[in-house]
């Protein structure tokens, strides 16, 4: 039996030039990965929850980040390399962060003691998170908190959350933090 | 003193956070319109309007558990405004920053994160923390406006909020409030999910068409 290829989906804040590094040193053979970057123009969620009750599991607003929910649906590792601001993601990377809405089903389910949505994909994400930028120790602990809910939130498992002062020191930051 | 309301929700219409806006507004004896920032820049104008205010009382759902990344990046550009004219105002003039955040799972202290994001912010600027409340079920807020203050599900609200209003209106700190309504969440969660089919059927969808996966 033939294994199924692995997929994993990078989120990263470094616009067109960075992807080079990334596929240098997050792709492996044999993995299919797709990076999602700032292009140009994306849209801020509008609240709208269409992406649940219109067309549910896609969003409705056209631009190139409305399949996320499918995205993360069909993934097995998810990666975001974000600068950390104030405790949490940087502004692209929240913008897609509130995009991946489609993922998760509307109807609730209860996980650790906490309400949270039903998953409407069976995937369960292994979530790595690469911080990068000058932060402070108690912006390192919300953001440690903010990683953790968002994990609990898509039903992913943690794998790895890291911070360093640059992007080009990512890669010394250590693996595997639980 | 000059107070500005801020409601960073992005809805157009019918926000969880300008109706929670309202009732402090109501508390706090004022009517000046609410200064929305539901774009991704804030216009000159608005910016102006930020940066003469005493108290700054910001309403927002928690997206992700964190802040919506439309008014992250408002943020990052009041933060930006404050370091090139932070001279122009004394420590005793400093921006007092009040947060109202509102979510849609029932639990109200899932806005810790998204709270803690906001008092690092305010540090940031310069400015001052006032306080944060955070409250859950946010889907149910616009359902009980017609309630009156202080009874049944409004009890915690009304307690928060007369509080915050109390410590706005003399630029106090107070100690932050996460709360749920007063409300079974049980009832919430079939309440939820009742509204989701509902409004799917209006968009011409049957209820198991919400299990789709695109
Ligand atoms: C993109 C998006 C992400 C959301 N993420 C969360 C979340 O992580 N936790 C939560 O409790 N509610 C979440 N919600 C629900 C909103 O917080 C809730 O609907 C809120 O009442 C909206 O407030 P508003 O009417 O002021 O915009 C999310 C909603 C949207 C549209």
């Amino acid at each position: 039996m033939r294994m199924e290829e692995k997929k994993k989906l990078i989120i990263q804040d470094g616009g067109q030039e960075s992807e080079e590094w990334i596929q240098k040193h997050f792709m492996k053979q044999g993995e299919q990965t797709e990076i999602i970057t700032e292009t140009g123009k994306i849209q801020n969620c509008i609240g709208c929850f269409g992406c649940w009750v219109m067309t549910p599991g896609r969003c409705v607003l056209r631009d190139d980040y409305n399949r996320m929910g499918e995205k993360l649906g069909h993934a097995d590792e998810l990666i975001i390399i974000s600068e950390c601001i104030y405790g949490t993601y940087s502004p692209f990377v929240r913008n897609i962060l509130d995009r991946c809405l489609p993922y998760i089903h509307p109807y609730f389910t209860k996980r650790e003691k906490e309400i949270h949505h039903k998953a409407r994909y069976q995937n369960r994400l292994k979530v790595s998170v690469y911080f990068y930028g000058e932060c402070t120790p108690e912006e390192k602990e919300t953001a440690v908190k903010t990683v953790r809910a968002n994990v609990l939130n898509f039903n992913g498992i943690l794998y790895h959350i890291s911070f360093s002062e640059s992007r080009d020191t990512i890669l010394c930051a250590g693996e595997g933090m639980q | 003193m000059k107070i500005t309301m801020i409601n960073g929700s992005p809805k157009a219409k019918n926000s969880a956070s300008e109706s929670l806006l309202s009732i402090l507004k109501g508390y706090c004896n004022l009517a000046a319109p609410d200064l929305v920032l539901n774009k991704m820049v804030i216009e000159e104008e608005n910016m102006a309007e930020i940066w003469k205010s005493d108290a700054l009382v910001i309403a927002f759902p928690l997206y992700i558990d964190s802040v919506p990344s439309h008014l992250l990046r408002c943020l990052i550009q009041i933060e930006e405004y404050a370091r090139l004219h932070g001279q122009e105002r004394t420590s005793e003039e400093t921006i007092k920053v009040y947060v109202v955040i509102n979510n849609g799972f029932f639990q109200g202290k899932q806005n810790m994160p998204a709270i803690e994001v906001m008092q690092h912010w305010t540090k940031r600027c310069g400015f001052e923390f006032g306080q944060a409340v955070g409250v859950g079920g946010g889907g149910m807020i616009n359902f009980i406006k017609n309630v009156p203050d202080g009874h049944g599900p409004k009890k915690n609200l009304t307690l928060a909020l007369r509080e915050m209003a109390g410590n706005i209106l003399q630029k106090k700190s107070g100690e932050t409030k996460v709360f749920e309504l007063n409300y079974p969440a049980w009832a919430y969660k079939w309440q939820a999910e009742y509204g989701w089919r509902m409004a799917a059927r209006k968009n011409g969808l049957k209820s198991k068409d919400l299990n789709k996966r695109a």
